[in-house]
């Protein structure tokens, strides 16, 4: 090996030799953060901040993780951006193939899910995963549905969802409001939610940004807002002694 | 045919001794005698359309379309063998979907149209195989605007602002040279190719039940290659039935009860 390059973390060591067993990227390059999901009363509302992470490095920090999928489905993703434009394209290659058809008929939010989760399946069971975390939701038929897959090919459904870190720091805040409101919550209720779990997650979480996307889906169909300013407080830090201060 | 007898008329893979290749030929009659298939580049959209008779009252509604798309921004009429439009078709839908997952775009129309050329062309190379008895309108937009290629069995593609193909080819193709294309409006386009449609239908097949698609890819579409909504067609087939066509009478309301357009 050529001892001058540098070999990046996420590139495979050497040459596959014959006879060799199979070797794989095993860890992701560029990353995003936590994405959030809950459901509210006249739908579902998703956040997610706007970083797309090197490592430890802020690299882009214009990078939507909120995306429609057809017409009232929202695919929320946190992990190795490329892994998640290879699903993309795969999903559109699907919607497009559907749309031929033309039989008054379009993949649902849980058809679009479960097809998300073989996928993840699959591939881990190549050793080879898709370095993601999904946040699938929409509505079916008139119903609410949300669903989460991870790069295990894991699956569950609840009522408010979060990837990585959010399942530690927001999860808890996201479940003690809807149980506040019994689970009914408002569009303010949901938005305010969402937000002061951004919040934390930009306090508390070092690979976050305060630029965020809010995405809602209801009976009306998909709306993903512009990148938004997050605002947050650190005058408290001039009182903190220690540390190094 | 003067070369019947001398063997030239066999295999596509041989020319006859006046140059000429039989089995295209024959390809292409056999694509000119099913309907009709129009297409127009206008003001701001393209614009398909097709007429064809009625194969049986027992027939389901929607089934044997002849218009389909190709890609989201991309369509396609065709006329002649069925199987055979499907196989094309399918070489279309195929081509545009490999572009899209080479360039990571949407693939022009002109692209595609090249591409299924190559294709066509191809089956009229080779004594194992027969020339596609199909010929395909394909319209689309692109960062280059709007686009019209028709491909016929030869292979041989043109753009074309307006063009046409099948029974009514003759008088339509006058009566679209009449129409200034780059000026009209997609919606009174649509209005003009319905009457040319139904014109070219009672010429050839008179009181015929007969099934017509109508697609356009427009600025009110957003770019998308979508059916035509189906009022706007029928306010066209009153017009035409009202403007005192020589066909008008029983056959009139028959022919409107069998219109199976989604």
């Amino acid at each position: 090996m050529d001892p001058i390059t540098y070999k990046l973390p996420h590139t495979p060591q050497g040459i596959q030799k014959p006879g060799e067993p199979v070797k794989h990227i095993s860890s992701p390059a560029v990353t995003g953060s936590s994405v959030l999901g809950i459901k509210y009363k006249d739908g579902l509302m998703f956040a997610a901040d706007c970083l797309g992470s090197y490592g430890s490095m802020l690299k882009f920090k214009n990078q939507h993780r909120l995306h429609a999928i057809g017409k009232s489905t929202v695919l929320a993703f946190s992990g190795d951006v490329s892994d998640f434009q290879y699903m993309q394209e795969t999903l559109d290659e699907l919607m497009n193939s559907e749309r031929n058809w033309e039989d008054d008929q379009s993949l649902g939010t849980k058809s679009i899910y479960s097809y998300i989760h073989a996928i993840m399946y699959q591939r881990r069971s190549k050793v080879d995963p898709l370095w993601n975390s999904y946040v699938v939701g929409g509505i079916e038929k008139g119903k609410p549905f949300m669903g989460y897959v991870d790069l295990y090919g894991t699956t569950y459904e609840a009522d408010s969802l979060a990837t990585g870190f959010g399942k530690h720091l927001a999860q808890p805040l996201m479940r003690k409001a809807l149980e506040d409101k019994e689970g009914d919550l408002t569009e303010e209720e949901a938005r305010d939610v969402l937000l002061r779990s951004l919040r934390v997650l930009f306090y508390r979480d070092t690979r976050s940004l305060n630029l965020y996307q809010i995405a809602k889906v209801t009976g009306e169909g998909v709306t993903i807002s512009d990148p938004t300013h997050l605002d947050s407080e650190w005058e408290f830090g001039r009182n903190i002694r220690g540390y190094g201060f | 045919m003067t070369s019947v007898g001398t063997g030239y008329d066999i295999s596509s893979s041989t020319y006859s001794t006046e140059g000429r290749i039989y089995q295209v030929e024959y390809a292409t009659q056999a694509a000119n005698s099913f309907g009709t298939s129009i297409g127009m580049k206008v003001n701001n959209g393209v614009i398909l359309g097709s007429v064809s008779r009625k194969i049986s009252k027992l027939l389901k509604p929607a089934s044997n379309k002849c218009i389909s798309h190709v890609d989201k921004h991309i369509g396609i009429a065709t006329t002649g063998w069925t199987a055979d439009a499907r196989e094309i078709l399918n070489i279309a839908r195929r081509e545009a979907e490999n572009y899209r997952s080479s360039y990571k775009i949407p693939p022009p129309t002109t692209q595609v149209v090249q591409r299924l050329g190559f294709y066509i062309h191809a089956h009229t190379l080779y004594s194992s195989v027969r020339p596609f008895g199909v010929n395909s309108i394909i319209g689309g937009k692109d960062d280059n605007g709007y686009h019209l290629h028709m491909i016929e069995p030869s292979g041989e593609h043109w753009g074309y602002r307006g063009c046409v193909v099948g029974k009514g080819q003759k008088e339509v193709k006058t009566e679209l040279e009449r129409i200034d294309l780059d000026n009209i409006d997609p919606t009174l386009a649509v209005n003009r190719m319905v009457k040319m449609l139904l014109k070219a239908h009672r010429d050839s097949e008179k009181e015929e039940p007969y099934h017509m698609e109508i697609s356009w890819v427009t600025e009110e579409t957003n770019g998308y290659h979508e059916r035509v909504p189906q009022n706007i067609i029928d306010d066209a087939i009153n017009q035409f039935e009202n403007e005192g066509h020589e066909g008008e009478g029983e056959g009139a309301d028959e022919a409107q009860e069998t219109m199976e357009v989604e």
